[in-house]
């Protein structure tokens, strides 16, 4: 059991606001990633949740006990950092055991997980290399063993797989992911990178300036982005976002002379709003059809799987994810030719002049 | 070509030239150790061997060279230990602790200020301090004050070397149970060792070799090796053969602890400079 909760959290650097008033719910088992771009508290607040920041107001408790006044070796929890941490005059079975040896734990239990953990990890004949003669992979895993052999409550994840290779990075990401489903542990993984966030979370907290944007599954944070931040954060291209003004006749919705199919229960008569589609929500073709907009092709990225385009219709600039393998389209386009798009019913987001958003899918 | 060579001799002129003005007179010194006293009067370049010198030097009754070796090493050693841990553990407090940093850079501008004035300054005022609390000729004396004049170049030394362990590392050690000291003593001593090395040769040389703060606080029986060579020039002689000897003794330590040290000093000096 380690449901951690965070209530009123705040920070202050000086006179600056990093951390506004925050609360937190994280339940017992859960992987939760904190993800944001840069200077968006993400780091502080993990920092936060360590006991390595102090904490200007509020409480942090596990299961309901209070552990805001903690020293950060009290608090059960775990913490792998971005550029490892590893002590580089100890060796690797020094590194990982030196919580426990701290602490006072017994030989027999420190030999027993040490072992366990270096099957788990497959660092088997590396115990007595120092930190200098391992691989960055190689550290990263020294440094995941260090948390793992003392069965914390939570572990905590600095944007542990930053420093790896993208190759390495895609294993490692499936590997973490893995262990805590096997480990059952809580974890708080702190992310710039949205895939990482995407694909490891249970749910993702999605900050900007200290404030949460939004929570939930990854699946919600993509198909139901609670307002304009949160839609062009999270995709890659990014969503389409065209600036305009609505017009809505009986059944028909316009767009900026963009026709948008579906009509939706708390659809807004009129008005300047901001269109979001993402760059798959549209239907392609070669010829006009009803409700298509002609895309004045300006470049083409094939990237194996995909092939993304580039280009303008009447309405403004626009990225289309063209549809899988073997559609017509694949072949033939290029720079300077026109293609037809139609946003399809369910893939149209409004949001208001404050960025909120104000139609659902 | 004719560039890169005459650059290369001036080059080669500069840098022989300067060792020669640091060689030459040392050398000269170092020579009228083996000589006679009447060798080195007359200005002989070449004369006959002796150890005449070394044999008043150590073992004249005249002379107590032994005991005022034994004074420059006991008095380097206490103060140079005392500069070392004080400054080891400043420097890890002023980096890796929360200090206010009114207060880091309030004690760092005092000892860089204290590092510039000219020990002369301060020498009267010890002098009359230590007189008043009759510990004037003491070592006790002699070491704390080398230790207050040679702490702020350490501390120096030391926060670079303190300064650059990642900040992850000691909050690794944090997160892994480890109180404030504890990070001190497990994860940052190991690591600044080379530093200490470096800070500890420096530290005992500036102190063996101190002759302004030696000279007004010692007495007869606490006089330091620089000291004793300075009595060597009395009023109607001066003994040139056991000055020469004796400073030829008194550079084998720090000759020593140069070339120990050297390594860690130029590091120390550069830390921090590239990644």
């Amino acid at each position: 059991m380690a449901d951690v909760t965070i209530q009123g959290f705040q920070k202050f650097y000086g006179s600056v606001e990093v951390i506004p008033p925050l609360d937190l719910e994280i339940r017992t088992g859960e992987f939760v990633v904190l993800v944001g771009p840069s200077g968006s508290g993400k780091s502080t607040l993990l920092r936060m949740i360590a006991g390595l920041e102090k904490i200007d107001a509020g409480t942090v408790s596990i299961d309901g006990e209070d552990i805001t006044g903690r020293d950060p070796g009290d608090r059960d929890m775990a913490m792998v950092f971005q550029s490892y941490a590893l002590y580089p005059h100890m060796t690797v079975a020094e590194n990982m055991t030196f919580a426990l040896r701290m602490r006072g734990t017994g030989d027999a239990v420190i030999r027993e997980r040490l072992t366990e953990a270096l099957r788990m990890l497959s660092l088997e004949g590396y115990e007595n290399r120092k930190p200098a003669q391992l691989s960055g992979g190689q550290r990263q895993r020294v440094a995941m063993g260090r948390a793992i052999v003392r069965q914390p409550r939570v572990f905590l994840f600095d944007e542990p797989l930053s420093n790896l290779d993208a190759k390495l990075r895609a294993r490692t990401r499936l590997e973490l992911r893995e262990l805590h489903d096997r480990l059952g542990a809580t974890s708080i993984f702190v992310t710039h990178d949205q895939i990482e966030a995407m694909t490891m979370a249970d749910r993702i907290v999605l900050l900007d300036h200290g404030r949460i944007q939004q929570i939930g599954s990854p699946r919600e944070i993509y198909e139901e982005p609670r307002n304009r931040f949160v839609a062009s954060f999270i995709g890659s291209p990014e969503i389409n976002l065209l600036e305009g003004s609505l017009h809505v006749d009986g059944d028909t919705i316009i767009f900026n002379g963009l026709t948008l199919p579906g009509r939706k229960a708390e659809m807004p008569t009129g008005g300047e709003y901001t269109l979001g589609i993402r760059p798959e929500a549209f239907d392609v073709s070669a010829e006009p059809l009803a409700g298509t907009a002609p895309l004045a092709i300006r470049a083409v990225e094939y990237t194996g799987s995909d092939v993304f385009v580039f280009g303008t219709i009447d309405a403004g600039p626009l990225t289309v994810k063209l549809p899988a393998e073997g559609h017509s389209l694949r072949d033939g386009i290029g720079a300077g030719t026109i293609i037809h798009v139609r946003p399809r019913a369910e893939g149209w987001h409004l949001f208001d002049r404050s960025g909120q958003r104000v139609v659902k899918t | 070509m004719t560039l890169r060579l005459g650059s290369r001799i001036l080059a080669n002129t500069v840098v022989w030239g300067y060792a020669l003005v640091i060689l030459g007179p040392t050398l000269w010194v170092l020579s009228n150790a083996f000589k006679f006293k009447i060798d080195i009067i007359t200005g002989a370049t070449i004369s006959p061997f002796t150890w005449i010198n070394f044999h008043e030097l150590l073992f004249s009754r005249q002379s107590d060279f032994l005991t005022n070796l034994l004074n420059s090493a006991v008095i380097g050693i206490a103060s140079t230990a005392i500069v070392i841990v004080v400054a080891t553990m400043a420097a890890f407090t002023l980096t890796c602790l929360n200090v206010r940093p009114w207060v880091r850079w309030a004690l760092l501008g005092w000892a860089l200020l204290f590092h510039m004035l000219p020990t002369l300054t301060f020498v009267g005022s010890w002098y009359l301090m230590f007189s008043s609390v009759g510990l004037h000729g003491t070592y006790f004396a002699v070491i704390m004050t080398h230790a207050v004049h040679n702490l702020p170049m350490a501390l120096f030394l030391m926060m670079s070397f303190v300064g650059a362990l990642p900040r992850e590392l000691i909050q690794a050690a944090r997160m892994d149970g480890c109180s404030y000291g504890q990070v001190f003593w497990r994860i940052a001593f190991p690591l600044v060792r080379g530093g200490m090395i470096a800070a500890t040769a420096l530290t005992f040389i500036f102190s063996w070799s101190d002759f302004a703060i030696s000279l007004t606080l010692t007495s007869r029986d606490t006089m330091t090796v620089p000291v004793a060579i300075a009595t060597f020039a009395q009023e109607y002689d001066i003994r040139y053969g056991e000055m020469a000897a004796g400073t030829l003794l008194s550079i084998v330590p720090a000759l020593l602890l140069i070339l120990l040290g050297q390594n860690f000093i130029v590091r120390g000096l550069l830390a921090g400079a590239v990644k």
